[in-house]
């Protein structure tokens, strides 16, 4: 994803000791592009996530079609398969943890993009100290989970970072577009392919 | 309002709520109408929050009338309207700050034709001020009011408006090209039936019922008395009525959050449902009492921009930490097995940004608290409750 015209770094340090993972292709290309990529080098991985609900590329669907998602970057299948219920793949599951961080700082440039285009009292919003301070916070917590091996606690910063940055968009991430798409798409890979048994809740 | 007829009103919303609940999902997907929903309500609930010496249908409980015009009455109501459902809660009429506002807009006539509209079917006024590129920043809004020889012209585009596509008509903030200063952004009344008045709805991630909408105006000719008789008020009139609207957008979120909380608290076990407990019950009540500080400081005449603030922004903090801890809890496919939990997540991230975001929210607090107005010690808590 091509940065905005504040970056300046030619070869930027990455803070991500492990730049190339899926993370990487959700963050360049989207959530449909990085599944895609998963399932294509790794077809023996089971995609199927908790309560056997998968969320999977729009041409790859398996078991029963619940909803699909749309955007620019590509079409996701909601599928199921009842029999699947308890085939969680820790595999799919570290993958997708990466996705979703890459997905959650995609957002955050679409937010860079979408707020360096609105002014407040004659600056650029984006320019707004409290503002900046949320991308500060929101950075460090990516740079952090990306270097952490629990991966439930990474992928639970992932989750925090999207709830944040959707809010910095204002109303227009509240309505259809790209980013509500986006984060549509992350909350439920984050419902989906989370840590955490059944038994969880003590119900 | 004496305290057993606040007790009352709360007893009827709460009555109405459950009613409301069983069209959430319906609504929220489309399959139902939130319209309609509120068609087929007794009128009673249509004419709430008319002025009670116009209201040919007022609420009654035990042989007395239960007016719903102070802001302890209307944040009473609105948190127990917003336990069933918030986005319908939104569809009621009476639910917009335009209702309000439109009291003071309109002249004995139009005010007369207005009420008979209302008690005959459900009718809906919009308040517009945002626009595509101007949301925080209302001072800088670009819709013009250009006055002429025979009236006004009005020329821009309003976002997010509810009621927007559903409005006989409504109050349109522009700024008027012949003034400058405070008192060039005014409202305008503005009929939707107006040649070049164009309305559609936005397709929102939730808070279906509010009828979220992009308004159209181009060339939309106004009479010069709609918008002349309210230029002294201007845009820092709408503010004032923003400040009294505010904690009644806390209630919305207070409601929408103790929905969460009773519906987490049902599924789970003992265990966890203590624990659940322990997190929230003590912040549900500690935000109650500021909403009910500010409504009861509003109704005596010494509200403050900041204490509004402050009651609204600790009901959307809990209520936004209400429903991310819900979907945590609850486990995982938490929003696929519960899609009520989904959409009230949704309709809680809409509130937010309604009368301004956290963030000027926060401003406006400290602010408050710098300059004297909003001293901790010395206020009696949960005064008015
Ligand atoms: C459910 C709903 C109902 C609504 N109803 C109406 C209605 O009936 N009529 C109407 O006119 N409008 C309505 N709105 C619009 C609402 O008033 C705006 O969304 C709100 O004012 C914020 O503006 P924005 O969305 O353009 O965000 P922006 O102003 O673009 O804000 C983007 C981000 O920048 C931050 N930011 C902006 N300025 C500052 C600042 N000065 N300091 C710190 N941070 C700042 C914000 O906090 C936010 O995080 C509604 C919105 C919603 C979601």
């Amino acid at each position: 994803m091509p940065g905005t015209d504040e970056s300046t770094a030619a070869s930027p340090t990455a803070l991500s000791p492990n730049g190339s993972d899926y993370g990487a292709t959700a963050f360049a290309d989207g959530v449909p592009a990085a599944l895609a990529r998963l399932l294509a080098e790794h077809p023996d991985w089971s995609p199927w996530g908790h309560r056997g609900y998968a969320l999977v590329p729009e041409f790859a669907p398996r078991g029963t079609i619940v909803r699909t998602l749309q955007s620019d970057e590509g079409g996701l299948a909601l599928c199921r398969d009842e029999y699947r219920e308890h085939s969680l793949d820790p595999r799919w599951t570290a993958a997708v943890t990466g996705i979703r961080l890459g997905g959650a700082e995609r957002l955050m440039r679409l937010c860079v993009q979408h707020l360096s285009r609105r002014t407040v009292q004659g600056r650029m919003t984006l320019a707004h100290p409290v503002v900046r301070a949320h991308f500060g916070e929101a950075v460090l917590d990516l740079a952090e989970a990306r270097q952490c091996a629990d991966l439930p606690a990474a992928g639970r910063t992932a989750d925090a970072v999207v709830r944040a940055t959707l809010r910095r968009f204002g109303a227009a991430g509240y309505v259809d577009g790209p980013a509500r798409r986006l984060a549509r798409a992350l909350d439920l890979l984050s419902d989906l392919y989370r840590e955490g048994g059944p038994d969880h809740a003590g119900r | 309002m004496p305290d057993d007829d606040l007790k009352a009103l709360r007893g009827i919303g709460r009555e109405l709520a459950e009613g409301l609940r069983t069209h959430s999902l319906d609504v929220h997907e489309g399959r139902e109408a939130a319209e309609d929903v509120v068609a087929a309500l007794p009128a009673e609930y249509w004419c709430l929050g008319l002025r009670p010496d116009r209201n040919p249908k007022p609420l009654r409980e035990g042989g007395r009338t239960l007016p719903v015009r102070s802001c302890r009455e209307f944040t009473a109501l609105m948190e127990e309207l917003c336990r069933g459902d918030a986005g319908l809660a939104l569809a009621m009429p009476f639910s917009s700050m335009s209702a309000m506002l439109m009291e003071q807009m309109l002249d004995a006539s139009q005010l007369d034709a207005h009420y008979a509209r209302m008690s005959e079917r459900p009718t809906w006024t919009f308040f517009a001020l945002t626009e595509p590129e101007r949301g925080s920043d209302a001072g800088a809004i670009t819709t013009t009011l250009e006055p002429g020889e025979d009236g006004a012209v009005l020329n821009g585009v309003k976002r997010y408006i509810g009621n927007g596509a559903r409005a006989y008509c409504g109050l349109v903030f522009a700024r008027n090209t012949a003034a400058s200063g405070m008192f060039a952004v005014q409202p305008v009344l503005v009929p939707s039936d107006a040649p070049g008045f164009t309305a559609e709805l936005l397709d929102t991630m939730g808070l279906k019922g509010a009828g979220l909408s992009e308004i159209r105006l181009e060339g939309v000719r106004v009479p010069v008395a709609d918008g002349a008789r309210t230029a002294p008020t201007g845009l820092r009139g709408a503010m004032q009525t923003f400040d009294t609207f505010r904690p009644c957008v806390g209630a919305m979120a207070l409601g929408a959050g103790t929905a969460v909380y009773e519906y987490v608290d049902r599924e789970l076990r003992a265990g966890a449902q203590r624990n659940w407990r322990d997190r929230f019950v003590h912040r549900i009540e500690a935000t109650r009492g500021l909403i009910a500080t500010a409504a009861a400081a509003l109704d005596a005449g010494r509200g403050d921009g900041s204490v509004s603030s402050a009651a609204k922004l600790s009901a959307v903090r809990l209520a936004d930490a209400l429903a991310a801890a819900a979907v945590d809890v609850l486990g995982p496919a938490a929003r696929l097995d519960h899609p009520l939990i989904d959409k009230w997540d949704g309709d809680i991230r809409g509130i937010e940004f309604m009368e301004g975001t956290s963030d000027i929210q926060r401003q406006t607090i400290a602010q408050g608290w710098i300059a004297g107005r909003l001293p901790l010690v010395g206020a009696r808590p949960g005064e008015g409750r």
